[in-house]
C-alpha cells in the first residue's frame, strides 16, 4: 500500500478526510473534558493559542518538528523499500551517542568544523544502528520490524549506561549526565529562538529525500524494489543492497534527531533526551503515507498538540499526560479511516 | 509519552532554606521547639502538615543560615528575626482577608501590596517585584512529577497551598511531570507569558533552562530548588534548600533503636551526594544506638519505578531487614511492602503515614510553606538577592514528621533530643574519624562545612551495598 | 552463600515475572491468530489503574481484579476494530491505543495516586511452600501468581490441543485457509484480540493490586513492551513464554542482588540481557520451522 501509491500525485481529497478525523478527535476528547468537569473550550484554546498564539510559540512547534521529521523520515526511507523501520527512538539515541563521543573528545575543533563532524557521527550513529536491523534482515533473513524494535531499549540503556558509568561529568555530583558540550560543539540557533540549524538538516533531508525518489534512477530502482522485490531481483538490481542502504539513511536521519537534541537543545548527554520521539516519528510518517513531503505537515500537527498540550496543563489543570489521549483519539479516527480489508 | 524511557531524573541536591516554622510531633504528639526546651517544652499538638503555629518561637531565635555564599543569607536570616511578635498573616486588601487558621507569614507579614520596603537592590540584582493594589501577583511552580506523590513533588505541593493561604494576594499556577530538560523552558516560558513574575522550578535538573529563560525575562525572578549557583547564573536566579541529611540522623535513630534483626535497609534512586549523605547520616544514627546495626543499600536507578522498588524492599525483608528507608520520589509502593511484611517505614519527603498505619515510623520531610512565603514577600519587598541557601532543623525548612504508633516514647524522646542538639549546633553527625568503604579515612576531625558535604561521593564503612558505576 | 544468592535472584525472578507473564501469554494468543498488538502497555495501564480504582472504592480485591481485566480486554476491542475491521496498520494502531491510554489512565487516575488499597497478599501454598528450595521460591507467593503458573498450559492447551486452538492458528498463518473450511476468520480474530487484552489488564491488575499495591500513571514502565519482545523470544509458545518472563524477572533480581555483593556490574547492561538474547534466539532458530513465527502475522510485521 505504502510503496504503491506514487510519489507525485498528492491525494487532494486525503486531507479532507484527515479534517473529519481530527474533528471527531477533538470532540470526542471535549466530550470527556466535559465528563470530567472541565471546560474544553478553555481546553483547545490553550492548546491553541499555546502552540500557535505567538511568534514563540509557533518557534517551539519548530523545535518539535525537527525530531519529528527526521523521525519520520527514519520511517519513511526504509518504507520506500517495503521495510518497516519502528526503531527510531533507539538510532536516535545511538546518534546522540556517537555524537556525544565526538563532541565530549575533540573540544578544541572550532565550530566551523565541529558541526559538520557532529553531523556525521549523528548520522552514522544512527545508521549504524539500523545498519545492524538492515543486516540481520539481508543475511539471516531476521524481520527488521522485530529487531529495530528491540534495539530501541538497548539504544536507550547504552545512553544509560554511559551517562551513568564512563561519561559520567565528574563534577556533576552524581548526576547521570556528561559534561556539557563546548560552545563549538552547540548547534546555531535562528533569531533568539530556540529554532536550530536542525530545521535545515530536517527540512533538506525531506527535499532531498523527495528529490533522490523521484527524479533519480536510484530512486526508480527503489520503487521496483519496494513494488516487487522478486520482480527487482530478476532484473539485476542489487535488492539486498537496497535494503540495507535504505535502512541506515533512515537510522541516520534519527541519529540526526538525537544529535541535534543533544547538541542544540540539551547542550549534554542525558538520559531521556527523546519523549518517544522515534515513535511519534513512526505514527507522522504512517500518516503521511511514507510520503516524505507530506511527512512534514503530520509532523507539524503533532508539534503543535505536544507544544499545546503544556499551555492547556498549566491553564486548565489537568495532567499533562492527558494531551496523549487527544493523540490517541486522533489517530484512531485517522486508523479508522482506513481502507477496508478485503474479505479473507 | 512519560513511558518511553525517559529522563527520571527527579528531586535535586539538597540545600537552602530561610526562617520559617520548625515544627516536630514528639512524645505523644506534642510540638517541641528545638530552639528553647526539646522534647520537653511542648506547646499544644500540631498536625504534621506544614503549619506555622510555632512561628513565634522560631522568631525568637535568629535563624542560623548555613547558606554556602553566606552574603545574602545574612539578609534573609535577618529579615526573619524582624518578623518576631510581628507575624501577623500578610493580607491584601488588608480587610478583606479571610485568614486561614495557624498560616501565618513568617517574615514581613504586614505587607501590602504596592509599596517597596526596602530600597531597591544594586543593578547586578534582579528588579523588585512590583504588585499593585489590586491586583494578583501570580507565581508559576514546577514539579517534575505528579504532585499527589506523597513524596518529593507532594512536599513542594503542599507549599504552594500554604502559600495561597498565606499571601491572599498571589495567584499560583502549576505543572506538574515537567521534565528536567529542555521542556522546562517552555512550560516556564507559557508561565511568563501568562503573566508570572516569580517562578519555582522546584526539580534539580530545572535549574538550566530556568537560567535560559532568566536571561530572556530579566523582569522575572526564578527561585530554583536545590541548585548551587555559580558565576555564570543570571543575576534573577536564586536557589534555597534544606539540609534533609540532618533529620536524617535522629530517623536513624529510631531505626537503631527499634531493629531486631539488626539489619536496617535503604532503598535509593541514584547515587547523588544528597542520597549518600542521607544513607550515611542515618547509618550514623542507628550506629550511635546500636553499634551492631547493618545497613543494607540498593539503588533502583529510577525515581519513581514502583515495580522495581517492590523488588527491592521484598529482596531487602528477605534477607531480614526489618526496618526500611528509603530515598525515592513516591514512596508508596516501599512503604506498604513494609506494611504488609511488618517491617517498620521510615518515609521521605513527606508524612506518608496513611500508607502504612500499623509500620510506620516517622520521615525526614520537607516543611517548604514558610520558605516559599518568605522569599516571595523578600522579592516583592525588593530585599531578596539572589544566593544559594542552606539551612536545616534549626530553620524548621527540614522536619521529622510525625512518630507513627509502633514507636515507643523512650525511642521518641531519644530522636527529638538528637533532633535538637542538631539544629542547636550541639551535635554534629559527620564528625571523624569516618572511613568509607574501602577504609580510608574521608572525614577526619570535625563535621565539614556543608559545601564539602554536599560533594559527598562514598558510603560509610560497613554498610552492605556497592555505588553503582 | 552461594546458594542464598540463587535462591534470592530466584525468587525475585518470579516475583517480578508474574505480571509480564499474564501479558506475554495474552500476547501469544493474539499474535498466533495473526494480530499484533503494541498496545499491550496500554492494556496493563488500563487494568492496573481500573483495578486499583475498584479496589480502592469498593475494597473487593475479586472484583477489582474482574474489571482491571474486563477493562483489559475492552480496550484491545478498539485496536481489533481498527486493525481487523478497518484494516489498519497493526504497528501504528498499537501505539494509538498505548498513547490513548496512557493519557486516560494518567487523568483519571491521578486523584488516586498514594491510596491505601488491600489488594492481595502472599498465600504460601500448603506442603509444597515447606519443599526446599522450590517452596521458596514458587509457593510463597500471592494467588495470582499461582494463576499464572496454571496459565502457561492452559493457554498450550487451548492452542494446541484444542479445535478453537487449531482454528486461532490457522487463521494467524493463512486465513485462507480457515475461511474456505467455512470458519468465519473475523470473530476468531476480534476473541484473540480480545482475550490477550483481558491477560494483559490482569497483568496490570496483578501488578498494581497484588505487587505494588499502588498506583502511579505510567507504572507499567515499558512491561507491556517487554511482553511483545518476550512473545518473539518464546518464539510465540506459551511455555517458552516463561522461560522469557523468568528471563527478565531474573535480570532485575540480578541486579538488586549483585549491589548487595558490590559486584560492579551495570544494571543498564543487566538490562539489556533480555532484548539481546531474544534477538540472538531468533538468529538461532530462524532455520527451524518449528520455531518461526505465525505466517499471518508476518504481514503484520511488513506493515502492510
Amino acid at each position: 500500500m505504502a510503496a504503491s501509491s506514487l510519489l507525485g500525485g498528492f491525494d487532494w481529497r486525503a486531507p479532507l478526510g484527515v479534517g473529519r478525523s481530527l474533528l471527531l478527535a477533538f470532540a470526542t476528547f471535549a466530550l470527556l473534558l466535559l465528563l470530567l468537569g472541565k471546560n474544553p473550550l478553555s481546553a483547545y484554546a490553550a492548546i491553541f493559542s499555546g502552540a500557535l498564539g505567538s511568534g514563540y510559540s509557533i518557534g517551539e512547534v519548530l523545535v518539535k518538528l525537527i525530531p519529528f521529521v527526521l523521525c519520520a523520515l527514519a520511517a519513511t526511507v526504509p518504507a520506500r523499500v517495503g521495510l518497516v523501520n519502528v526503531g527510531g527512538e533507539g538510532q536516535l539515541y545511538m546518534g546522540a551517542w556517537l555524537a556525544s563521543f565526538a563532541a565530549l573528545n575533540l573540544t578544541s575543533l572550532p565550530a566551523w568544523l565541529m558541526i559538520p563532524v557532529l553531523i556525521v557521527t549523528g548520522f552514522a550513529g544512527g545508521a549504524g544502528w539500523a545498519g545492524i536491523c538492515g543486516f540481520l534482515r539481508v543475511k539471516a533473513g531476521l524481520n527488521e520490524t522485530i529487531s529495530s524494535l528491540l534495539l530501541n531499549y538497548v539504544g536507550t540503556l547504552v545512553v544509560d549506561h554511559f551517562v551513568h558509568g564512563p561519561w559520567k561529568q565528574q563534577s556533576a555530583q552524581g548526576w547521570p549526565f556528561t559534561a556539557p558540550f563546548v560552545d563549538a560543539a552547540r548547534l546555531p540557533t535562528f533569531l533568539g529562538s530556540r529554532v536550530h540549524l536542525g530545521i535545515v538538516l530536517a527540512l533538506g533531508g525531506v527535499a532531498l529525500t523527495y528529490f533522490v525518489l523521484r527524479w533519480t534512477r536510484w530512486g526508480f530502482e527503489v520503487r521496483i524494489v519496494g513494488g516487487n522485490p522478486e520482480a527487482a531481483r530478476r532484473s539485476g538490481i542489487p535488492v539486498g543492497r537496497y535494503l540495507l542502504v535504505a535502512m541506515a539513511i533512515g537510522g541516520g536521519m534519527a541519529g540526526l534527531a538525537g544529535m541535534c537534541e543533544v547538541s542544540a537543545i540539551q547542550g549534554r548527554l542525558r538520559p531521556g533526551i527523546s519523549n518517544g520521539y522515534g515513535y511519534i516519528g513512526f505514527l507522522a510518517s504512517w500518516l503521511a503515507n511514507h510520503n516524505p513531503l507530506w511527512t512534514v505537515a503530520t509532523s507539524a500537527l503533532l508539534a503543535i498538540i505536544v507544544v499545546g498540550g503544556d499551555v492547556m496543563q498549566v491553564n486548565v489543570n489537568l495532567p499533562s499526560a492527558s494531551i496523549d489521549i487527544l493523540t490517541g483519539l486522533l489517530l484512531f479516527f485517522i486508523l479508522g479511516r482506513s481502507r477496508k480489508v478485503v474479505a479473507a | 509519552m512519560h513511558l518511553f524511557p525517559r529522563a527520571n531524573l527527579r528531586d535535586p541536591i539538597r540545600g537552602a532554606a530561610l526562617a520559617g516554622v520548625f515544627l516536630l510531633a514528639a512524645c505523644g504528639g506534642t510540638t517541641a521547639s528545638p530552639a528553647t526546651a526539646p522534647a520537653s517544652a511542648a506547646p499544644p499538638a500540631a498536625s504534621a502538615k506544614p503549619s506555622a503555629s510555632a512561628a513565634s518561637e522560631v522568631s525568637a531565635k535568629p535563624v542560623a543560615s548555613t547558606a554556602a555564599s553566606a552574603k545574602p543569607a545574612a539578609s534573609a536570616a535577618a529579615s526573619a528575626a524582624s518578623a518576631a511578635g510581628s507575624a501577623e498573616l500578610a493580607a491584601f486588601p488588608p480587610n478583606s482577608v479571610s485568614p486561614v487558621k495557624d498560616v501565618k507569614g513568617p517574615a514581613g507579614g504586614d505587607y501590602v501590596p504596592g509599596t517597596v520596603v526596602a530600597t531597591p537592590p544594586a543593578a547586578s540584582g534582579p528588579k523588585a517585584i512590583t504588585v499593585k493594589p489590586g491586583e494578583k501577583l501570580k507565581v508559576g511552580f514546577l514539579y517534575v512529577g505528579p504532585k499527589n506523590d506523597f513524596g518529593y513533588n507532594y512536599a513542594a505541593d503542599q507549599g504552594r497551598q500554604y502559600v495561597e493561604k498565606a499571601l491572599p494576594w498571589v495567584d499560583t499556577v502549576y505543572a506538574e511531570n515537567v521534565p528536567e530538560n529542555a521542556e522546562a523552558e517552555r512550560v516556564m516560558e507559557q508561565m511568563i507569558q501568562q503573566g508570572a513574575k516569580i517562578i519555582f522550578p522546584t526539580s534539580y535538573g530545572h535549574l538550566d533552562p530556568a537560567s535560559k529563560e532568566a536571561v530572556k525575562h530579566p523582569d522575572v525572578l526564578f527561585l530554583h530548588q536545590g541548585g548551587i549557583l555559580d558565576d555564570k547564573t543570571p543575576a534573577n536566579v536564586g536557589s534555597y534548600f534544606g539540609e534533609i541529611w540532618e533529620a536524617e540522623y535522629p530517623a536513624g535513630i529510631v531505626a537503631g533503636k527499634m531493629t531486631k534483626s539488626n539489619k536496617l535497609g535503604f532503598i535509593a534512586a541514584f547515587p547523588i551526594p544528597q542520597t549518600l549523605l542521607n544513607i550515611n547520616g542515618i547509618t550514623l544514627g542507628a550506629k550511635s544506638v546500636n553499634p551492631k546495626a547493618e545497613m543494607h543499600v540498593v539503588f533502583t536507578a529510577d525515581w519513581c519505578n514502583p515495580a522495581k522498588q517492590t523488588e527491592a524492599a521484598q529482596s531487602l525483608l528477605d534477607q531480614g531487614v526489618d526496618v526500611i528507608s528509603q530515598h525515592q520520589d513516591c514512596p508508596g509502593a516501599i512503604v506498604q511492602s513494609s506494611e504488609r511484611r511488618g517491617a517498620l517505614s521510615i518515609g521521605y519527603h513527606a508524612d506518608a503515614s496513611p500508607l502504612a498505619p500499623k509500620t510506620w515510623a516517622t520521615a525526614p520531610s520537607w516543611n517548604w510553606g514558610p520558605t516559599y512565603t518568605d522569599l516571595i514577600l523578600q522579592a516583592v519587598k525588593g530585599t531578596y538577592k539572589p544566593s544559594t541557601l542552606r539551612s536545616g532543623l534549626d530553620s524548621g525548612v527540614v522536619v521529622l514528621a510525625p512518630f507513627g504508633p509502633a514507636v515507643p516514647t523512650d525511642v521518641k524522646s531519644a530522636a527529638t533530643t538528637a533532633l535538637a542538639d542538631i539544629a542547636s549546633g550541639k551535635l554534629k553527625p559527620f564528625t571523624g574519624p569516618l572511613k568509607d568503604q574501602s577504609g580510608v579515612v574521608r572525614i577526619e576531625g570535625e563535621q565539614p562545612d556543608v559545601s564539602k558535604l554536599e560533594t559527598m561521593d562514598w558510603l560509610l564503612n560497613g554498610i552492605i551495598g556497592s555505588i553503582p558505576k | 552463600m552461594a546458594l542464598a544468592f540463587v535462591l534470592a535472584v530466584l525468587t525475585g525472578a518470579v516475583r517480578s515475572a508474574v505480571s509480564v507473564l499474564f501479558a506475554t501469554l495474552g500476547e501469544v494468543i493474539a499474535e498466533r491468530a495473526g494480530v499484533l498488538n503494541l498496545g499491550v502497555e496500554g492494556c496493563m495501564l488500563v487494568g492496573a489503574c481500573g483495578g486499583f480504582i475498584v479496589g480502592v472504592e469498593t475494597d473487593n480485591t475479586l472484583l477489582a481484579i474482574v474489571v482491571g481485566t474486563l477493562l483489559g480486554g475492552v480496550v484491545s476491542l478498539i485496536h481489533a476494530y481498527l486493525t481487523i475491521s478497518r484494516g489498519a496498520n497493526q504497528v501504528a494502531s498499537g501505539l494509538a491505543l498505548l498513547f490513548f491510554c496512557l493519557g486516560l489512565t494518567a487523568l483519571i487516575g491521578a486523584p488516586y495516586v498514594s491510596k491505601n488499597v488491600t489488594g492481595l497478599n502472599p498465600v504460601p501454598v500448603p506442603l509444597l511452600s515447606e519443599l526446599p528450595y522450590l517452596g521458596p521460591i514458587l509457593f510463597r507467593h500471592d494467588l495470582l501468581s499461582y494463576a499464572a503458573y496454571l496459565l502457561c498450559p492452559v493457554v498450550w492447551f487451548v492452542l494446541f490441543r484444542t479445535r478453537w486452538g487449531l482454528i486461532v492458528r490457522a487463521v494467524g498463518e493463512d486465513a485462507r485457509v480457515p475461511f474456505a473450511a467455512g470458519w468465519k476468520v473475523r470473530p476468531v480474530q476480534y476473541a484473540a484480540v480480545f482475550i490477550g487484552g483481558l491477560l494483559g489488564g490482569l497483568g496490570g491488575a496483578h501488578l498494581s493490586l497484588a505487587y505494588t499495591h499502588s498506583w502511579v500513571e505510567g507504572m507499567t514502565n515499558g512491561r507491556g513492551f517487554i511482553a511483545v519482545a518476550l512473545v518473539i523470544f518464546s518464539t510465540w509458545h506459551p511455555i517458552r513464554a516463561l522461560g522469557g518472563a523468568l528471563v527478565f524477572g531474573g535480570a532485575i533480581a540480578l541486579q538488586l542482588q549483585l549491589q548487595g555483593l558490590g559486584v560492579p556490574v551495570s544494571p543498564f547492561v543487566l538490562n539489556m540481557a533480555p532484548y539481546i538474547l531474544t534477538i540472538v534466539v531468533l538468529l538461532l532458530t530462524s532455520r527451524n520451522r518449528r520455531f518461526s513465527m505465525p505466517q499471518g502475522l508476518r504481514l503484520s510485521f511488513q506493515g502492510s
